[in-house]
């Protein structure tokens, strides 16, 4: 059997889709994967057999009003719904009665609707200030200390932690590049601080990954306000697929590019290792991994009954990382985003309701969460 | 607890089982004319701690869960959900202790045999079933009365019951590139097409049924425990009640298909006013060539005489 396969190869084909490339702009590059998904969604309109809008439906953040005008518009003119609704047989043409009936019934159910409209009207503005509340008292003061004496008091915390970003356009409060770097240089502080030492960090699109200089400033400076300029800890930013490691800061001093890094010792103790994975690092790892399989098969390197669960799992830890023993979402809903499907089997995940902020708050309650939880597996 | 017990005290009441038959049917009506998910899928998760809470015996807990699981897929299929999958045994599950295995396995064999052969369920839904998981592991003997009870209502194809039976998602993705591997092998497959799609079209699924539009795990905890980790990983809604599997009923399920219904409507709304700025303009060209309005010249619009201050 092949214990190892290589997987240079599956490395080298991940990465030319994604050249690190740091001419474009971060807002161009949301945008053209944005259009480059719509391309494929709009090919998904042809093809897809589950109705054309392939949308997550777990959350709006429509304001009320424009919900209530929405709900409105669909009682006037229910074409999508009409026309797919369950309520009539398939390929039986309605007779007037059943007319009646379904908008007598849909009357009722735009109702129900308008009721929910409100209850979540109710529901947000109860979320948010409860989210107010916690900020205020659960506040790290940007203080290693004060994280510290939280943390501590938690029975138990957890080894690895993921967080899933986004990147917020440049014209929001706290978006753009910079913010999302911020963002993320405040949860590394907070993971150092609780004493988790290593994270990961799920952005989408990988606007992180093509802009690690950024990133490794950001988090220099974060590390310099948290624990002072005597004392920055060390920390390593690391892109599995792309099999590449950015020295952040070594002895108290940034490294800002890769030649400098000869310069300082081999062996050094990392503080934290922030890991930055995007959406290629999920369903189309697996399958680039398949085909790199395949191709050994092919040349008979690789029986099939050679690949079993252990071995997926190893060289998916090899491409991707680790599996997280929690992920925090710092969004208004649960979505994994196409998080890599691999890694989540025994995760707890974490996320506040309508909280759309990176904050201490959530940060704090979602370690609480995790050390009340019992895993069990299977048992 | 204490709403349980509030439930059984007004389901005393004579009349009640008529008015609430009569209700639940009234409602179901009302949430089938607006959009319906394609795919649902459950945890039954909470049959233990049930059985816990009330001091019952474990097995009465796993069964009032089976009977659960009976109200919840009536509730889908008089919806019109079209595939429903319960995560019915997990391959770790096999760490459990044999008898409660057993009692699992006998029960899961007692009910499918029950609605598929005693008392016509599944002719009269038109549901089929269908195993998802790792066969191998199965016992001989519970194979072979799932075989015959997959076979005897394979020819039903309005709604599709699958079992996740044993079943790991971790299992499933490994079980899917194994198989993609030896076709490429066999040189029924090229390298080249390996994609996404091959991938879904070889677990255990075999491509039937697609995402999961709502994941439901009942009793609150908010993990995955390695189930539809691909499947519901994009754009699907995950929800994790607080409710135990054994009083997640009627309700419930209407709750939650009613929660989706409402944020897919409005997002259809959205769509489509956005969808007219999504369109390519080849897409554009070819929609509205037949529209009075489209690609008319600027200039052969009218207008209302001029009237200004400067002359010419």
């Amino acid at each position: 059997m092949v214990e190892k396969i290589n997987l240079e190869e599956v490395k080298h084909n991940i990465a030319e889709s994604n050249q690190i490339n740091t001419n474009v702009s971060p807002n161009k590059l949301v945008k053209d994967q944005a259009q480059q998904l719509e391309k494929e969604g709009s090919l998904n309109l042809e093809v897809g057999e589950n109705g054309p809008i392939q949308c997550s439906a777990a959350y709006s953040n429509e304001s009320f009003i424009a919900s209530f005008n929405n709900i409105f518009k669909t009682l006037i003119s229910p074409r999508d719904v009409g026309t797919r609704s369950k309520f009539f047989k398939e390929g039986e043409h309605p007779t007037y009665g059943q007319l009646v009936e379904f908008y007598i019934y849909y009357l009722v159910l735009t109702i129900i609707y308008i009721f929910m409209s409100i209850l979540r009207l109710f529901q947000y503005m109860s979320n948010r200030s409860k989210l107010r509340f916690f900020s205020v008292a659960f506040n790290s003061a940007a203080d290693p200390e004060v994280i510290n004496s939280d943390v501590n008091k938690l029975p138990k915390i957890p080894r690895r932690i993921s967080t899933i970003l986004n990147y917020k356009s440049e014209q929001e409060e706290n978006g753009g590049l910079e913010g999302l770097c911020n963002d993320a240089a405040q949860v590394a502080s907070w993971c150092l601080s609780s004493g988790i030492t290593y994270l990961s960090i799920y952005e989408y699109h990988g606007v992180l990954k093509k802009r690690v200089p950024v990133l490794k400033k950001a988090i220099y400076k974060k590390f310099i306000a948290y624990f002072g300029t005597e004392n920055i800890p060390n920390f390593i930013i690391k892109i599995p697929h792309l099999n590449l490691t950015f020295p952040g800061s070594i002895d108290g001093k940034l490294v800002e590019s890769e030649s400098e890094a000869v310069n300082f010792p081999k062996n050094v103790q990392y503080n934290i290792e922030v890991t930055l994975l995007s959406v290629v690092d999920g369903r189309p790892t697996i399958v680039e991994l398949t085909r790199v399989m395949a191709e050994l098969a092919k040349k008979g390197e690789l029986k099939p009954k050679d690949i079993t669960l252990k071995f997926m799992d190893q060289e998916l830890q090899q491409l991707v990382g680790k599996e997280p023993d929690l992920v925090i979402m710092f969004q208004p809903f649960l979505n994994f985003q196409g998080y890599p499907p691999w890694q989540i089997r025994l995760s707890e995940i974490y996320w506040e309701p309508d909280n759309d902020s990176t904050c201490y708050a959530v940060f704090l309650r979602a370690l609480q969460k995790y050390s009340t939880c019992k895993v069990n597996v299977g048992r | 607890m204490m709403n349980t017990l509030l439930w059984n005290l007004i389901s005393a009441v004579p009349g009640f089982t008529y008015i609430d038959a009569f209700f639940k049917d009234f409602i179901k009506n009302i949430l089938k004319t607006g959009p319906i998910p394609n795919h649902i899928s459950f945890v039954m998760d909470g049959n233990r701690r049930f059985a816990k809470t009330w001091n019952l015996p474990l097995k009465e807990g796993h069964r009032r869960g089976a009977d659960a699981l009976m109200n919840v897929l009536q509730c889908c299929i008089d919806l019109g959900v079209k595939n429903m999958t319960v995560y019915a045994f997990s391959i770790e599950n096999f760490n459990r202790p044999q008898p409660e295995i057993d009692t699992i396995f006998d029960l899961l064999v007692s009910k499918l045999a029950y609605i598929s052969e005693d008392n016509e369920f599944c002719d009269t839904q038109k549901l089929r079933i269908k195993i998802i998981g790792d066969r191998s592991l199965i016992p001989e003997r519970i194979l072979q009365d799932i075989q015959r009870i997959e076979a005897k209502t394979s020819s039903h194809k309005d709604h599709t019951l699958f079992i996740a039976f044993p079943y790991t998602s971790r299992d499933d993705i490994t079980h899917s590139v194994r198989q993609i591997v030896s076709k490429v092998k066999d040189g029924q497959l090229k390298v080249d097409q390996i994609d996404e799609n091959q991938i879904e079209k070889n677990f255990y699924y075999e491509g039937e049924a697609g995402k999961v539009d709502i994941l439901v795990r009942t009793s609150g905890h908010t993990r995955l425990s390695d189930y539809m980790l691909w499947q519901c990983h994009q754009d699907s809604v995950i929800e994790f009640p607080n409710t135990l599997w054994p009083d997640y009923q009627f309700y419930s399920t209407w709750w939650t298909i009613f929660k989706w219904s409402y944020y897919k409507t409005l997002q259809l709304q959205d769509a489509e006013v956005m969808q007219i700025k999504k369109l390519s303009p080849e897409e554009i060209d070819r929609r509205y060539q037949h529209h009075p309005t489209y690609q008319k010249p600027i200039t052969e619009f009218t207008h209302p005489p001029y009237a200004s201050v400067v002359k010419k």
